[in-house]
């Protein structure tokens, strides 16, 4: 792809873009933008497609993404919208001349080290947005402007540990 | 009103489901546009090298609350049928706290790694697989973990409501905060040599607006601050007065269930009907008889005893938390291993009219799984799901 790179928009319009979207999610759906749900809603699907879905229905975890949606668990709103996620995240990349197959790194890291560590980093995620109940989308973005308290006790934590574990990472992204 | 089209039924539950995609893309284009598919810029927040991650975050969020509290107030959108997040104090600060943690290595969020992937990026590829596999742990140790899960429970509430405030005064702090925080970052070193001048400066001046008129508007009418009229004690029935109803074949007594038809697919109250808003009362139902209904939120079982009694229905009452006091306390009483007396008496009798319904009375709980609360939804959603295990 030879497309020249275009550099990114003005944070703060994309910003009210995504406001905006979320404003809509809002009025159409009722609810608000999310992520890990529809991870979740996926992680179900699996789970019931190695251990049959008898068997993965017994997990009062995993049970209760066995039932919504209208055929399967794929079809959950989540997921669609996670789909479109992806779409419009490449459709966007490609037209700016971004889209390319890379490793993003810090300077200071192996490849090889930087797919552990984004692994990693994910699996700590999951079970994090597990227990929130939310990830940056679903409890940040979605709660945060509905001033739900749970989301700013997430907000609140998920930056406080962050910056309190920056330094011990440093290594990763200097 | 006529948001949120899901509740009021201007878009079919098949509409809403069509235009997920579409909102998707959307929120994925601007997630791109931003900058935010890439993983040293997101980690770059942490270092204070690159504010990206604040600046996007915050005006979206900044936008949608403003856009949220003024659609209310302008009767476009009924806020009391959003869907808000559930409140868990502590397992919400501790899976913060990982989460940040997960943040900070994998250096992108859940939704970012699918734009940093969808871009080609490898190592959002690898996040979204770490996301799935500790979502599996997770769903693995669930029974371990339960107990905790389930902690400091404090339901669907929001800042201002806890701090007993005009949710004007919220939206006014947090935009506040919001513009005083972009103002600040703009000082940095790394923001001082970045490119020219955002022009998203401009929107500052109406977002204050916005807020200020905000506050000013509940200074100046507070009964549209604060909640509608209270609703009084016969407004109310509960499960086991329902269910006895029901059981003793009450011939006047209508159920009518206000959820979304999917909702009422899952599980509904025993004989109950499903109406939409705008159906309700336009049927055949006797004007003299007793009618219950049952919806989500608080805010829709009010609309909707406001609508049958302006339709000349004088006998309507809600059953008080809906279908998860239908559950809790009637197909799924328990009693505590120390019970005294009077609540194994009680129990014998919710256990009676269990039976008849078809479900499943626990005795010799531990006092600590009690529930006294039966209005958060997650719970209704994990016991609909354990009834229908059972084969209900």
């Amino acid at each position: 792809m030879s497309r020249e790179e275009r550099p990114f928009a003005d944070p703060y319009l994309a910003g009210v873009g995504i406001g905006l979207v979320l404003l809509a999610a809002y009025v159409i759906a009722g609810r608000g933008l999310g992520a890990s749900g529809g991870f979740a809603s996926v992680a179900a699907a699996a789970t019931a497609a190695v251990q049959g879905p008898e068997r993965a229905a017994q997990s009062p975890a995993v049970a209760p993404y066995l039932t919504r949606g209208i055929a399967s668990p794929l079809t959950d709103w989540l997921v669609l919208e996670l789909a479109g996620v992806v779409a419009g995240g490449f459709v966007s990349a490609w037209l700016a001349g971004r889209a390319r197959v890379a490793i993003e790194r810090g300077p200071n890291v192996s490849s090889a080290s930087r797919m552990v560590a984004a692994m990693g980093g994910g699996v700590f995620m999951g079970v994090g947005a597990k227990l929130a109940r939310g990830c940056t989308s679903g409890q940040a973005l979605t709660g945060g402007a509905l001033l739900s308290a749970g989301s700013w006790i997430f907000i609140a934590t998920c930056f406080a540990s962050a910056y309190l574990l920056a330094p011990a990472a440093r290594k990763l992204w200097r | 009103m006529s948001a949120p089209f899901s509740e009021t039924g201007i878009l079919g539950s098949a509409g809403v489901l069509a235009l997920a995609p579409a909102l998707g893309f959307a929120f994925g284009w601007f997630l791109e546009r931003g900058g935010l598919g890439s993983a040293r810029k997101l980690a770059g927040q942490f270092y204070l090298t690159d504010l990206t991650v604040f600046k996007v975050m915050f005006s979206a969020l900044v936008t949608a609350m403003l856009g949220a509290f003024w659609l209310d107030r302008i009767g476009v959108l009924d806020l009391g049928l959003v869907y808000l997040p559930e409140t868990w104090v502590i397992p919400q600060a501790v899976g913060g706290a990982l989460f940040g943690a997960g943040f900070l290595v994998g250096g992108l969020c859940p939704g970012t790694a699918c734009v940093a992937a969808a871009a080609g990026k490898l190592d959002g590829l690898a996040v979204m697989a770490g996301m799935l596999l500790g979502t599996v742990l997770f769903n693995a140790s669930f029974d371990w973990i339960a107990p905790f899960f389930d902690s400091s429970s404090l339901g669907a509430v929001t800042l201002t409501q806890l701090a007993g405030v005009p949710a004007s005064v919220g939206v006014l702090v947090v935009t506040a905060a919001a513009l005083a925080g972009f103002a600040l970052v703009a000082r940095l070193p790394s923001d001082a040599r970045s490119v020219p001048r955002a022009k998203g400066g401009a929107l500052a001046l109406p977002a204050v607006a916005l807020a200020v008129s905000a506050l000013l508007l509940d200074l100046r009418s507070p009964v549209a601050a604060s909640s509608p009229a209270p609703l009084l004690a016969g407004d109310f029935m509960s499960g086991p007065e329902l269910a006895g109803r029901i059981a003793g074949q009450d011939a006047a007594l209508r159920v009518v269930d206000l959820r979304a038809r999917q909702d009422f697919e899952l599980l509904h109250v025993a004989g109950a009907t499903h109406v939409t808003l705008d159906d309700l009362g336009r049927g055949e139902m006797p004007r003299d008889g007793q009618i219950v209904l049952y919806a989500n939120t608080d805010a829709r079982a009010r609309e909707g005893l406001r609508l049958l009694r302006s339709r000349g229905y004088p006998h309507v009452a809600i059953l008080h938390d809906g279908i998860g006091e239908w559950i809790g306390r009637v197909l799924e009483p328990r009693l505590a291993a120390d019970a005294t007396e009077e609540e194994r008496q009680a129990f014998n009798r919710a256990a009676e009219l269990s039976r008849f319904f078809g479900g499943m009375p626990r005795s010799n709980v531990p006092r600590s799984e009690l529930r006294r609360d039966y209005s958060s939804r997650e719970f209704t959603r994990r016991a609909i799901a354990g009834i229908r295990r059972r084969g209900c």
